[in-house]
């Protein structure tokens, strides 16, 4: 029996440190604030960075839960300053009665003036804090500060950031005018030779919405709320100009990063009379080349849909091969202008963000040597690029086109 | 003289001791070769080093069938006389407690960085050391069943991490080949090199294996087994992060954040905590249960049980002084920090050794000839 209590003791003696190894880095969950988002903006002192987090009121978040609509916000915006992010994060400190964790934050949005003069003395605390995560989107303000933006609400979440974050995946899935863009992938982008960053644009729009106290002579009031378009285009760390809408999907067939999306063409042979076509698949083939000691991109665009609505129901004067073929075609023509657009686009910001530059640095290691220097400037403006679109029109739903 | 070891291992547990032993360097610093600058090259220069490796795996399998049942230890005696093997002998030793106290500095260096950065280092290495002081103390046989009871679990972890980024990967990562130079994978070469010199354990693990034969053919089976694990895992790593990958400090870890699958597997990074954790513990008791039996044999000593906790002593003091930042750690093997020291021990003595045993071979037989005569 002394002998199992001995055997019992050691055992437990050297169980016991393993565990309280972890004592010293404890932390007890009402101690935190769970970060949802951070804004990062120029705050007013010159030099300085201020910080916006968007915290999680866990008290007003457990009142949903339980049922009972608390009408309180469920998140508390506060800002802080600093030389640099790591000294505005522990400015918070300050102010803040709990610590911030990090590992929930889902969204980074800068400013408008901090992504234009540089994001580079920013990004740094976001890959080295073991805490932060690399699934964080990343998104730029467009017009506003990223506090601002913060401010933007969908009425649908509790949470503001859970609504942006919504939205981009929402648009990526349906619309592929947005682009998806993490921390992760934004920093993959810094370290390459021949590849630019590009960021999610966010913008802050009005929305009316009904007051809350019924019978009351106010129509309604007037809260912001979140849009999400296009894409922010970087040159390095800074900002140098953004892509609409359509340049946005040009991007994403390049990258073939087309999900779904609704292509609208005019009617065979009617002006002003459109139909949609819904993009089920597309996907993308670059290659590039060296001619003459020239770059030469050839991308090729596979993309197939479902024909989805039209005017004139039931009406169909041309017969259903001609219209198909027809059909095809304009397709074809409007992704191939959209390509088209977003590089010209590119070209003006002189930045890479398709990475062709990567492209030839893979394929073309030594022809790259020559290009890389001023590649953004001269290589990539000289680049001639081929795009070939092939389309198919697949289905059309219950009723004959 | 008195048996300091009486525990037998089985080819399955060589194997698994061997190959666990590697895998720490796998999951802290190898993949990306920390301290060189191959980028997603490094892969080449592994591969090229697990090739360089199998001679001398086969020159220490060699050795060991030319002095059956004995250590490197004992051997170096027989072969260089007995100062100069002894010399042999005490750097070996020194070797052997700085693997241990390396493994222990690595890991504990690895949780302090990613999950707790406020906890001494030295809580970390003493919890392991403690552990693996005991390991030892109980003998080979008890720490070979340790293993193959940790081998499977690190191996599927591992497995784990290197499956489960499949829909992050680039494969168009890897190119171009030597985008930075032939210099730099030959930079990288060396340094992978200098980490596989520590399979050197081999030759105070072959005397305790039932099935002598085997010997050569468990030999060739570590070094593929974790040149390929490494070799996957400099790949793996390549085609997730692509230019990131230099400058990354854990790799493995890094990984394992990646990780993202349909929302529901996310936030795995428990996983290379747990594989390092089991890995350190297999690598720092095999090295320290090395040097045990090496002090024991070199100083003629009857027993090396109760050397466990003294030299677990002298493994810690060792682990927490080893570096002083982790910067040190990083470029621990590169050529110019101790990466030509490890080399030196690591191959060039071995090497030095079977000289010196083919030359007696080659001298001793006419006499013993002239003996029976």
């Amino acid at each position: 029996m002394s002998r199992r209590l001995r055997v019992i003791l050691v055992a437990l003696l050297l169980v016991i440190p393993v565990v309280l190894g972890g004592c010293w880095s404890r932390r007890e969950i009402e101690r935190l604030a769970f970060v949802q988002a951070v804004a990062v903006d120029k705050a007013v002192e010159p030099n300085k960075i201020q910080l916006t987090v968007e915290l999680a009121r866990p008290s007003a978040l457990a009142a949903t839960s339980q049922g009972g609509g608390s009408l309180e916000r469920a998140v508390w915006q506060v800002s802080a300053t600093g030389y640099n992010v790591f000294d505005a994060l522990r400015n918070f400190a300050s102010q803040s009665s709990r610590q911030l964790f990090w590992a929930h934050n889902r969204l980074l949005v800068f400013g408008e003036d901090i992504a234009r003069e540089g994001v580079e003395d920013v990004l740094d605390a976001f890959f080295r804090d073991p805490e932060m995560r690399g699934s964080t989107k990343v998104a730029v303000c467009k017009g506003d500060t990223g506090a601002n933006f913060l401010q933007a609400e969908v009425p649908l979440e509790r949470v503001p950031s859970q609504g942006v974050v919504g939205i981009v995946l929402n648009g990526v899935e349906k619309l592929s005018t947005v682009v998806d863009v993490d921390v992760a992938l934004f920093g993959r982008a810094l370290a390459a030779e021949g590849l630019e960053p590009i960021a999610i644009r966010a913008e802050i729009i009005d929305l009316v919405s009904e007051d809350e106290s019924r019978g009351s002579l106010e129509r309604g009031t007037i809260s912001k709320a979140p849009r999400i378009t296009g894409a922010a285009v970087f040159r390095g760390t800074k900002l140098v100009g953004w892509l609409n809408k359509a340049e946005t999907r040009g991007f994403n067939w390049i990258k073939g990063n087309t999900q779904s999306s609704v292509i609208v063409v005019e009617k065979p042979n009617e002006r002003d009379k459109f139909l949609s076509v819904e993009l089920v698949r597309a996907n993308s083939k670059l290659r590039t080349e060296v001619v003459d000691g020239k770059p030469r991109v050839i991308i090729q665009i596979e993309a197939m849909g479902n024909f989805a609505d039209r005017e004139n129901i039931f009406v169909n004067p041309e017969g259903i091969a001609p219209s198909v073929l027809s059909i095809e075609r304009q397709m074809a023509t409007v992704i191939k202008n959209e390509v088209e657009a977003v590089i010209k686009r590119a070209k003006e910001f002189g930045s890479d963000i398709f990475g062709f530059g990567e492209a030839f640095h893979r394929f073309h290691p030594k022809a790259w040597k020559q290009f890389k220097e001023d590649w953004n400037d001269k290589g990539f403006q000289e680049l001639e690029v081929k795009v070939e679109v092939k389309t198919m029109l697949r289905r059309s739903g219950l009723i004959e086109l | 003289m008195a048996v300091l070891e009486g525990g037998k291992i089985s080819g399955k547990q060589f194997v698994a001791l061997t190959v666990l032993t590697r895998i720490l360097a796998a999951l802290i610093e190898a993949p990306t070769i920390s301290g060189t600058d191959a980028g997603h090259d490094v892969w080449i220069a592994v591969l090229i080093s697990t090739i360089l490796v199998l001679p001398w795996a086969l020159i220490l399998v060699h050795l060991a069938k030319m002095f059956p049942g004995k250590t490197i230890i004992e051997y170096s005696q027989d072969i260089l006389g007995p100062w100069l093997g002894r010399l042999v002998g005490l750097v070996l030793i020194v070797y052997f407690i700085q693997q241990s106290a390396h493994a222990a500095r690595v890991a504990a260096d690895a949780y302090v960085t990613t999950i707790m950065p406020e906890t001494p280092l030295i809580v970390f290495i003493a919890t392991l050391t403690a552990l693996s002081a005991n390991c030892a103390r109980c003998g080979l046989e008890v720490l070979a069943r340790a293993a193959d009871i940790v081998f499977p679990i690190v191996i599927f972890l591992l497995v784990l991490i290197l499956v489960l980024p499949f829909n992050i990967v680039d494969f168009f990562n890897l190119l171009p080949i030597a985008a930075y130079g032939w210099g730099s994978i030959v930079e990288a070469t060396f340094s992978s090199f200098a980490i596989f010199g520590e399979l050197l354990v081999m030759t105070m693990l072959f005397p305790y294996l039932d099935e002598k034969k085997d010997t050569g053919r468990l030999a060739v089976t570590t070094v593929l087994v974790s040149g390929f694990l490494f070799t996957w895992l400099s790949i793996m790593i390549a085609l997730v992060f692509g230019p990131v990958m230099e400058s990354l400090i854990l790799p493995a870890f890094s990984l394992s954040r990646a990780i993202e699958l349909a929302f529901v597997v996310e936030r795995v990074e428990v996983i290379p905590l747990v594989a390092w954790t089991l890995g350190a513990g297999v690598k720092q008791t095999v090295f320290l249960w090395a040097a045990m039996l090496a002090i024991a044999q070199l100083f003629n000593l009857s027993e090396m049980k109760s050397l466990a906790y003294p030299v677990g002593a002298l493994v810690a003091a060792f682990g927490v002084w080893l570096f002083s930042t982790v910067f040190d750690a990083l470029q621990f093997f590169t050529a110019t920090e101790f990466g030509p020291l490890g080399i030196l021990v690591c191959y060039a003595i071995p090497v030095v050794l079977y000289i010196g045993a083919l030359i007696r071979q080659a001298v001793r037989p006419s006499r013993r000839e002239e003996g029976q005569m």
